[in-house]
């Protein structure tokens, strides 16, 4: 676990870490870098998400509206109006616009706005012509390969495809939004994996993979929203909604273990390292959390620890929401009794206490700031 | 075009910098993980991951008491239930006083007495069927885990009596007003109001010497609390007033519109603060949306519906591409200053 004081400029990493022969094109580059879209604060970015949420359903209104006015075929309206949008935002995608006025911010907001509504009505013109919930996962995947394959931000464009899906429902009543709630957690069972697979990239660390930082932090976003989406529209969802089915998954738990052990592994610097100490404490919770089916905890436990690995605040908030809202929705789940989800829960406490309590034994607890919280 | 050559290099790297490089090329392997190493803070591990496991667990541990509860299981007396509760309450504020004061685990434990608290009173209405309202619990409970809450020194287990007193007065809204009252502003002018004099106490607060009341996150969460609860009284305002040309009589919604333009005018002049000039313009732009929403109904009077979605869709577009480019601006002039 890598343990440094003095944070270096970009000038002096890339004089410290570059090759003399590629410093010039890592500074061009690093220049870019900080100067373009991936430098934008997390306050910009949210606000951004917020616009283009409002932006969505507005789209997707005047759509349904024209096509009732204009008496046209539903599925093949649809389909037309969808495709034409999702074009246009590759289009916008291949043609950027890097500059720092309000033309940009809208250019923004139009990409993406236009993607997600594009790609939500494709999908739904398709159920609505074949009526087979199958159709959706089928769509999103083929949708977001294609922008993947044009514009190189396949995943974090299908995290606000599968977010649109999963809230179209709660709009639009009857068969589509039936297809929907039955397609949507397949779709987010894959985007799941893939999150899975970039946390076990940590260990493996390919280089397309730890590039996808903002991919990692798209995905937990998306997982985090859908329980919110969840918690806000509790009294109007049936239990049986999207996030729910997708944090019941048989798997899901495994598949987080595994990650969570690759995660732990990659901390202390290689498998080996599981096998002593608090590493393997860490790693004996994390099986045992799994065996007792709690993903949701998993997952805050694990963007907890990322964000703190990684110094990103964005991914320590999104875990710290995480643990509060998945208890909310694990109250609600009708697959146990309470009595049975409260020794489960007891017994989750009970180790980590347990995790706690080894820690203060081998005084690893000691250092200064103890007293702040 | 971006000229890069204006971009200043001597800021701070970041790891998704190192990242960005890594996946472009620049850095192999090795040199990722030692430039990733120079730029990520020092860290405590040992420290952090017994912070971690300690408030998790004990999340855990009280979310299963409230379920075990909750169950209401016939097969144990009442009589067992109390001394059950009791003796948690007890044990916790024990624990507490045995270990320091000042230490995260007394803290805890505090927080843990608070919440059984709520849950004997919880118990209390299951068992003897008071009758009482639900605001009747959320005020009890807040009443009573004051004196926990006081000397507990704690943010954390301060917002979470605020929650809880929350949930008490817009209950009791609900409970005297009737549910369509929920969305009536009312409601939301003395959820605003029962927030804005702890966001006061913690703006002045800030002029003393860093002490426990002073974290970060503390403002961002009050001023978005407040700004959400003055929006909407905002919103019922102006699109009335757009709506009938005429001013409603009631107060909440002008008195929200001032509050809202007053934060803005205080995090914007007096205290600069992103995290208090972002929530509050947010707010004060949700609201200028409805109002042009209503004044787009009003004067097109959806005669042509396309037309006048069409006008919406344009004006939300514009509007946030407003407020984000406004920030930006704001942010960098305020960096520029540094």
């Amino acid at each position: 676990m890598m343990e440094q004081t003095n944070k270096p400029t970009i000038a002096e990493l890339i004089a410290d870490h570059v090759p003399v022969a590629s410093r010039p094109a890592a500074r061009a580059f690093a220049g870019t870098w900080s100067a373009g879209r991936h430098a934008r604060p997390l306050l910009q970015i949210l606000l951004l998400g917020l616009g283009a949420a409002i932006t969505i359903p507005l789209m997707g209104y005047l759509v349904f509206r024209s096509m009732e006015l204009l008496s046209l075929h539903a599925g093949t309206y649809q389909i037309a109006v969808g495709a034409a949008l999702s074009a246009t935002s590759v289009f916008l995608q291949r043609h950027p616009r890097q500059s720092r006025n309000v033309g940009e911010i809208l250019y923004i907001l139009l990409i993406t706005s236009t993607f997600a509504t594009g790609a939500g009505l494709l999908i739904y013109g398709l159920v609505n012509l074949t009526g087979k919930a199958f159709v959706i996962p089928v769509t999103a995947m083929l949708v977001t390969a294609a922008t993947g394959y044009l514009v190189g931000r396949g995943i974090g464009y299908a995290i606000c495809l599968y977010l649109t899906l999963v809230c179209i429902p709660l709009f639009i009543p009857g068969d589509a939004g039936h297809a929907a709630r039955s397609g949507a957690p397949l779709f987010g069972a894959t985007c799941f994996g893939s999150m899975m697979l970039i946390l076990v990239g940590g260990t493996l660390k390919p280089r397309q993979i730890v590039g996808e930082a903002p991919v990692l932090r798209a995905l937990a976003a998306a997982v985090v929203t859908l329980l919110a989406i969840r918690v806000m529209f509790s009294f109007v969802l049936p239990p049986e909604t999207a996030p729910v089915k997708l944090m019941s998954l048989p798997g899901v738990s495994t598949f987080l273990a595994i990650a969570g052990l690759c995660l732990l592994a990659h901390l202390g610097g290689g498998w080996r390292s599981l096998g002593y100490g608090t590493l393997l404490l860490s790693a004996l919770a994390t099986i045992a959390l799994a065996a007792l089916n709690a993903p949701g905890i998993l997952l805050g436990l694990f963007l907890l620890v990322l964000g703190y690995h990684r110094a990103d605040r964005f991914l320590t908030g999104l875990g710290a929401v995480q643990i509060p809202l998945y208890l909310y929705i694990f109250y609600y789940n009708l697959e146990a009794d309470l009595l049975t989800k409260s020794g489960l829960l007891i017994l989750g406490g009970v180790i980590l206490l347990t995790g706690y309590g080894w820690l203060r034994l081998r005084g690893r607890d000691d250092a200064p700031g103890e007293t702040g919280a | 075009m971006i000229n890069t050559s204006d971009t200043d290099l001597s800021a701070p790297a970041t790891p998704a910098l190192v990242d960005a490089l890594y996946a472009a090329g620049h850095l192999d392997r090795e040199s990722h993980d030692r430039a990733m190493a120079a730029v990520l803070p020092p860290r405590q591990w040992g420290l952090w991951a017994s912070r971690l496991l300690l408030a998790v667990g004990m999340v855990l541990v009280l979310s299963g008491i409230v379920f075990f509860f909750a169950y209401n299981w016939y097969d144990i007396p009442p009589l067992a239930k109390f001394a059950g509760i009791q003796v948690l309450i007890a044990g916790f504020t024990i624990a507490a006083l045995i270990l320091q004061s000042d230490t995260l685990p007394a803290r805890m434990m505090l927080l843990a007495a608070s919440v059984m608290v709520g849950v004997f009173l919880a118990v209390f209405g299951q068992i003897y069927q008071t009758g009482a309202d639900a605001w009747q619990l959320f005020a009890a409970w807040a009443t009573l885990s004051l004196i926990w809450t006081v000397f507990s020194r704690f943010a954390p287990q301060w917002v979470f009596w605020l929650v809880i007193a929350n949930i008490a007065a817009m209950l009791w809204w609900q409970q005297n007003g009737g549910i369509a009252l929920f969305i009536m502003p009312g409601m939301f002018m003395i959820l605003m109001l029962f927030n804005l004099p702890v966001l006061a106490l913690f703006e002045v607060l800030q002029n003393r010497p860093a002490d426990w009341r002073q974290k970060p996150w503390i403002r961002p969460m009050l001023v978005v609390a407040i700004a959400f609860f003055a929006a909407v009284p905002a919103i019922q305002f102006s699109t009335r007033f757009v709506d009938s040309w005429e001013m409603p009589k009631t107060v909440e919604g002008i008195g929200a519109l001032l509050l809202l333009i007053c934060l803005f005018l205080f995090y914007r002049f007096a205290r600069p603060a992103m995290m208090g000039v972002a929530p509050v313009l947010t707010a004060l732009t949700v609201t200028l949306i409805f109002t042009f929403s209503s004044l787009v109904e009003h004067v097109i009077r959806w005669d042509i519906p396309l037309l006048a979605e069409f006008i919406m869709l344009v004006i939300v577009l514009l509007c946030f591409a407003g407020l984000v480019q406004y920030l930006r601006n704001l942010r960098s002039g305020w960096m520029a200053d540094q």
